[in-house]
């Protein structure tokens, strides 16, 4: 009898893989830079992860209502419309997030222009915090809608109907049934999307004029300075809002699941 | 089914495979020389030195762009994966690095006759050639401050009589010099730096600081486009603008000067090479050639003979600009910088 | 603006206020996804050497992209990661789809949570452990960031699987293993020619995401022959000419070439196999 039959290396394929290239790579990470803490972490990352929580949470909250209004949009649309708003929606991801950011700065450039001379006072929207809230949205809403819009797929139009015969009116159908469904997949997709928000320092970067610091940003400055190990332990401070949002992604799937299973 | 699925695999690994087995390939006679952050300073390089090299030697040399991140120097050389074979550092980190071991000593110099420092300017060293001065000065719009704008560090912190946003680099080092000389600190007390006066002072100009900028072009963009008023800038990066340089104004009152070094990281594969490379680059002709290019100053002083008479008064190192400014101590950073660089990340989160 | 009616039907489910509101919301956010794009067109063709400056309209810029040999080695390098990565996570997760049809719940389970950790691990923090390791281990960087851009592109393979594990019936692999075929007889033969659907759609979008990887790239990567993400980075504060634009313009059009010559391809496949099914019932 063959100890590892082809079954095993099918099956331990992707375990492998994450061992060797997940938990290998952070638990060494983790094990060199989690012993001895650098004093100077207390002195910036407190703030620092204040700074990316409030903002990525902010840029998140926008995307995910944006997104699932997009969402619940296209799935009432006629299946010629949902093929071209799915395909506009991609169309920004064919374009690149890093080039994204350079044409807001233009653009935000060009607002100012004209409301200035407009309102004969300078307004200033490029560089600051809402630069990059405004910029991070931008490229988080077609996360939200692919995410919203999957978990709208088990609303049946037969479902609908069946509650228009009982006499719902529209509003009331809208709130007591496509409501609840969307906000199922779209508290999933803040969690997912806030994960990934929290680890941004491309936008910060480009768009904060060094005012707005993320955790990321701040860990590529000490980087590049020449500091890797306070840059490494500012980036072990990442783990703790992934930490904690893994949980509460963990706990909602088990609450959902439980709900399925009748408990 | 099968026989399509596999040839579409085998097709996009074939052509994984030979993009990595050609990139694999070894480089053959070919240097890569990195300068600081690519537009006109990049520029400057390939056509003072990288070309005339390429053109005299037949040795191709890849230009390839960094922004002074000592840490990606450092974890190449202990990683022993060294692909860069001549790097530009500034003075601290030469003095940093030289006392870490990072830098393999060159095989050849360039020769006395070839090189003469500046009076009271470091001399060449095994580990590291001079290679040009450059400076940040006080720049402003004219459209905003058509008649007079600041011409010093006070009238910079000056918001009464010069409002508006302004920028400033996005380092401590530079502008705790700048603090304390709005202060009233004079040049020649600048150095132990007085951190808690300079942060202090810093405090007052922080709301009206738009931009902490990062790149040399950065400020000047920010000027052109009228965003901010008045900027820190890299004098180099305003003259290489040529006729839109009277776009911006600036001053030298206060500029603070910076050597830049040649080095070759320890583990290059190409020290023969890069030494004759670093040696060609400090030859007085070549560094005239940059100076005309990017207004920077060179540290050979036989190179300021082969300067044309118009581009003199742009250079850090011309007489009356060297006398209105200062030069950075690269021995107080080099020893202060990592402390206060944290002081300097979380001053500016506050 | 006709494509973009509600259902007739619909008009019942959702009142005046309901769809005006969600009309403005959907453009809105059209508007404010699709801005950037559009300017990035715009720029690329009319930009000048000054950030904020349009000039007349004029193919410079890419010419002068395409003319530039270290740039051609980013967009080769960009889409050969991207094609090799994408194929990499696609064959991972088609395996692991097999598998979990013959394995325990709790396997089941694990794996995917596994799976999914990848996506909440903040990216920096993987990004700056794969720096490390590959220091420690002196593993290139090249082939750390290779293994890393898959890593990534796992969780959503994962996704695109997951949500069409419909089209693959367990009967019919459990019948193929009684039968006595080998589960490489049985992956080829029953599993993919029922999950060539899924599997083809999750390697595109597999694909556009690691197209657009920056983290590990902007970490890991120093040599000259970067990916276009690393290259775009390393301008950023620097150039403020239309390079950046023209460059996001050229691989886009490079993949949708790609789409296209994939999409012909798979039309005369199906053209073929159509004709060949004519042909043998004819005979």
């Amino acid at each position: 009898m063959k100890l590892v039959t082809t079954r095993h290396l099918f099956s331990l394929a992707v375990p492998l893989f994450l061992t060797a290239a997940y938990l290998a790579p952070l638990a060494s990470w983790i094990h060199n830079f989690g012993s001895a803490v650098d004093s100077r972490l207390l002195m910036i990352a407190p703030k620092q992860l204040w700074t990316t929580i409030i903002y990525s949470s902010a840029a998140t909250a926008i995307a995910v209502a944006l997104g699932g209004a997009l969402a619940i949009y296209h799935r009432f649309l006629v299946p010629d419309g949902r093929r071209w708003l799915s395909l506009l929606v991609c169309l920004s991801l064919f374009v690149g997030f890093i080039a994204r950011n350079f044409a807001w700065l233009a653009i935000l450039g060009f607002i100012e222009e004209g409301l200035s001379s407009v309102l004969g006072v300078r307004i200033y929207l490029a560089y600051s915090a809402f630069a990059v809230v405004l910029v991070m949205t931008s490229a988080l809403v077609p996360l939200a809608f692919f995410v919203i819009s999957n978990g709208l797929r088990p609303l049946r139009d037969e479902q609908l109907e069946a509650a228009q015969v009982m006499g719902v009116a529209p509003h009331q159908l809208f709130r007591a049934v496509i409501v609840p469904i969307a906000l199922r997949s779209a508290s999933l997709a803040f969690l997912l999307i806030l994960a990934i928000a929290s680890a941004y320092f491309v936008t910060p970067r480009i768009l904060g004029g060094g005012k707005v610091d993320f955790i990321g940003t701040t860990a590529v400055w000490f980087l590049n300075h020449g500091d890797s190990t306070f840059a490494n332990q500012l980036g072990l401070t990442l783990l703790v809002p992934g930490s904690l949002i893994s949980a509460s992604l963990a706990l909602l799937v088990m609450r959902w699941r439980g709900r399925q299973l009748g408990f | 089914m099968k026989p399509r699925l596999l040839v579409g695999l085998l097709l996009i690994l074939g052509v994984a495979l030979a993009t990595w087995l050609y990139l694999k390939r070894g480089r053959g006679r070919e240097l890569i020389v990195v300068s600081y952050g690519g537009g006109a300073y990049q520029a400057s390089h390939k056509r003072a030195f990288i070309e005339p090299y390429q053109a005299q030697t037949g040795i191709r040399v890849q230009s390839v762009v960094w922004g002074a991140e000592f840490g990606k120097l450092q974890e190449m050389v202990r990683s022993g994966a060294v692909p860069w074979d001549v790097v530009e550092v500034t003075a601290s980190q030469f003095l940093r690095g030289s006392r870490e071991g990072l830098f393999a000593q060159m095989t050849t110099l360039p020769d006395a006759e070839e090189f003469k420092p500046l009076p009271g300017g470091p001399t060449i060293s095994p580990l590291g050639v001079p290679n040009v001065y450059w400076s940040t000065v006080v720049a402003f719009d004219p459209h905003a401050f058509p008649q007079v704008g600041p011409s010093t560090w006070q009238d910079f912190w000056d918001l009464t009589r010069f409002p508006g946003p302004r920028a400033l680099y996005d380092n401590p080092r530079g502008n705790l010099e700048f603090a304390l000389l709005a202060d009233g600190v004079s040049p020649a007390n600048l150095y132990p730096l007085d951190v808690t006066r300079a942060f202090r002072k810093l405090d007052e100009l922080k709301p009206h600081v738009r931009v902490w900028w990062s790149d040399g072009t950065e400020p000047v963009q920010l000027l052109l486009s009228h965003q901010v008023v008045s900027s820190s800038a890299w004098s180099g990066r305003i003259v290489a603008l040529g006729e839109r340089e009277k776009e911006i104004r600036y001053s030298w009152k206060g500029a603070a000067h910076e050597l830049d070094y040649w080095i070759v990281p320890r583990g290059s594969k190409s020290i023969d090479s890069a030494s004759a490379f670093i040696r060609f680059a400090s030859r007085p002709e070549e560094m005239a050639a940059q100076a005309r290019l990017i207004g920077y100053g060179p540290a050979n002083s036989q190179a300021l003979n082969y300067v044309d008479a118009k581009i003199l008064p742009h250079l850090p190192t011309a007489p009356a600009n060297w006398a209105l400014s200062f030069v950075i101590n690269a021995t107080w950073w080099a020893e202060h910088e990592q402390e206060v660089e944290a002081f300097w990340v979380r001053w500016k989160g506050q | 603006m006709r494509r973009f009616r509600i259902e007739p039907s619909a008009y019942a489910f959702l009142g005046t206020s309901v769809r005006r509101t969600l009309l403005l919301a959907s453009m809105l956010s059209l508007l404010w996804i699709l801005l950037p794009c559009a300017y990035l067109c715009i720029w690329a063709i009319c930009g000048t050497a000054e950030r904020d400056q349009l000039g007349v309209p004029s193919l410079t810029w890419f010419a002068d992209l395409l003319s530039d040999q270290d740039w051609l080695w980013s967009f080769l390098v960009s889409i050969s990661y991207a094609l090799s990565c994408a194929a990499a996570a696609c064959v991972l997760i088609a395996l692991f789809a097999y598998s979990i049809h013959f394995a325990s719940r709790w396997f089941e389970a694990a794996s995917g949570a596994s799976i999914l950790l990848v996506i909440l691990s903040p990216v920096v923090s993987l990004a700056l452990s794969y720096k490390y390791f590959a220091g420690v281990c002196s593993i290139p960087a090249h082939w750390a960031y290779g293994v890393g851009n898959t890593l990534m592109l796992l969780p959503i393979a994962y996704a695109g699987f997951e949500a069409a594990q419909s089209h693959v019936a367990r009967e019919r692999l459990q019948a193929g293993v009684i039968l006595g075929a080998s589960h490489g007889s049985n992956f080829l033969y029953v599993f993919l020619p029922q999950a060539w659907r899924p599997l083809v759609s999750s390697y595109i979008l597999c694909f556009l995401v690691s197209l657009d990887e920056s983290v590990f790239s902007i970490m890991l990567l120093d040599t000259g022959r970067v990916p276009v993400t690393k290259r775009l980075w390393d301008l950023v504060g620097v150039d403020s000419t239309p390079r950046p634009a023209a460059a996001a313009i050229i691989l886009a059009l490079a993949v949708l070439l790609l789409w296209g010559l994939a999409a012909v391809g798979a039309r005369v496949i199906r053209h073929s196999r159509r004709s060949s099914r004519r042909k043998h019932a004819l005979l």
